[in-house]
Order: C-alpha cells, then sequence, then structure tokens
C-alpha cells in the first residue's frame, strides 16, 4: 500500500514520465550502432530509477519492508548491469 | 471472542500478503530467467540480434510504457491510504482501462513485426522476444481482468494485493524495455 498522498503520487507520475520522454530522446541515438556507449549506460541507468520510483512510490515500500525494498530495486539493478557488460564487451570487442 | 475473530482476520490477511509475495518472486525468478535467456543469446549472436532488433518499434514500446506507468499511478491512488470507495473503485476502473490499453497496442505492434519473425536470421531473436513479451502480455491482461473484478467491490485488502502485483508487472516492463528493444 502506497503511504505517499494523491498529490505525491501525481508528482512521481509526472516524473517518471519525464523520464520516459528522455529515454525515448535517447533511443533515437541508440540505435545508431556507431552511438558512444555512454548513452547506452544512460539509458539503462534511467530504467533503473524508474524502477526505484515504483518500488518507492507506488508500491510504497519507502517506509516499509527493507528486505522487500532493497530486494526489489536489486533485481533490475542485476539486470541492467548484465545488460551494461554486454554493451561493454559488444563495445570493446567491436574496437579490437 | 470478538478479539479471537479480529486475531484471525489479521492472520487471513499476513498469510494472503505471504503469499502473494511468494508469487511475486517467482514471476520475477521466471522472467529473470527468460531476460537472462535473451541476454546470453544475444551475445552469441550479436550482429543476428542487433539486425532483428531493427524491425522493431521502440517508440510505440516507449508509449506503452508511458500506458503502463499512468496505470500504475492510478492503482497506487486506489492503494492510498483513506482513499474513498468511489475514488478506489474509479483508480482501478481507470487503471484496469489502460491495463487493456497496453494490450491493444502490444498486438498491433506484433502486428507490425510478425512477418519478420519467419527469417531464419532472426529465429532466435523473434523466439525470445515474443515468448518474453507474450508472458509479459498474457499478465497485463489477466491482472486488468482482476483490477476490473477487484473495482466491483474495493475491499482494502484486495486493492492491495492486486495493486502490488500490478506494480511488479510495471517494474517488469521497465527492465525489459531497454533490454529487448535498445541495448
Amino acid at each position: 500500500m502506497s503511504d505517499r498522498g494523491p498529490q505525491q503520487l501525481k508528482k512521481t507520475w509526472m516524473i517518471l514520465v519525464l523520464m520516459v520522454l528522455a529515454g525515448m530522446l535517447l533511443s533515437f541515438k541508440v540505435q545508431d550502432p556507431a552511438a558512444p556507449l555512454v548513452l547506452t549506460l544512460a539509458l539503462l541507468t534511467l530504467a533503473v530509477l524508474k524502477a526505484r520510483l515504483v518500488v518507492l512510490d507506488f508500491l510504497g515500500l519507502r517506509s516499509g519492508s527493507r528486505v522487500l525494498r532493497v530486494g526489489l530495486i536489486a533485481w533490475p539493478l542485476f539486470f541492467a548491469l548484465a545488460a551494461a557488460a554486454k554493451a561493454l564487451i559488444a563495445a570493446v570487442s567491436l574496437s579490437g | 471472542m470478538e478479539n479471537a475473530m479480529m486475531a484471525g482476520a489479521a492472520g487471513e490477511e499476513e498469510a494472503d500478503t505471504f503469499i502473494l509475495w511468494v508469487l511475486i518472486w517467482s514471476e520475477l525468478a521466471a522472467f529473470g530467467i527468460l531476460i537472462g535467456a535473451f541476454l546470453v543469446a544475444s551475445m552469441i549472436a550479436p550482429a543476428d540480434f542487433a539486425v532483428a532488433r531493427l524491425h522493431l518499434k521502440p517508440a510505440i514500446a516507449a508509449l506503452n510504457t508511458l500506458v503502463l506507468l499512468t496505470s500504475g499511478w492510478q492503482a497506487a491512488v486506489a492503494a492510498g491510504k483513506g482513499a474513498s470507495v468511489a475514488t478506489r473503485r474509479r483508480a482501478l476502473v481507470l487503471a484496469a482501462l489502460l491495463g487493456f490499453a497496453f494490450v491493444a497496442i502490444k498486438i498491433y505492434e506484433y502486428s507490425t513485426e510478425i512477418r519478420f519473425a519467419g527469417e531464419a536470421a532472426f529465429h532466435s531473436f523473434f523466439e525470445l522476444y515474443f515468448i518474453l513479451t507474450g508472458f509479459h502480455l498474457v499478465h497485463v491482461g489477466f491482472v486488468a481482468v482482476i483490477l476490473l473484478i477487484v473495482a466491483w467491490r474495493p475491499r482494502p485488502a484486495n486493492v492491495d494485493l492486486v495493486t502490488t502485483l500490478w506494480h511488479v508487472i510495471d517494474l517488469v516492463w521497465i527492465v525489459m524495455f531497454p533490454i529487448l528493444y535498445l541495448v
């Protein structure tokens, strides 16, 4: 259950929308094979930040169970790191 | 007697919450295995995956992200402390309708991509893509129906359970989107 009020939830939603729009702008650049790795990392960072906001504010875990909060933020972080590692390996093998 | 009944109800609610989190972590494990398989397969055949990915529509997927996050917002409003029955009901119906909008948009997106799935070089990519997004899509459709059922009689405990599941489905999409479409 979210412990945030309707106005706070609206604010969180607006921040999430801005993040999605920022991600859309980045995604046009990332689709270019010559796009720098930093754009890919920025896109994955945005995904983790979005997931974090959903966990803390929408799921209401900002003040709830610490184990669930850490676990649910660790899940997207793990896959973002795995995807970043994959992108890094691809960039290194391309330059090599 | 009254105390015993209240303790019984609280215990039942605690058991429901425990089962919910067991379900949620088993779902996250299943999605995690599929996302991991996609990442490994994309490392084995990077060129094929890069070309196959060009046939996807990230702009449509980004639109769907907005739809799902807006639905998640409404679900959070429905589960908010002190929300009236009318607020809960309205927010749950809106969340469900946005869930159905997600399904409709995704089916449209599939219709633009399906013709590339038969090409031999893209077989592995599209197989994993359709399994992952299809599995997620079934969850969205199913839980959207549950949201509507709960909206009919929005008991706070049921609203909490169904909206928690809804946010986790949202979370899975947030992670899947950049990995499948962009990175």
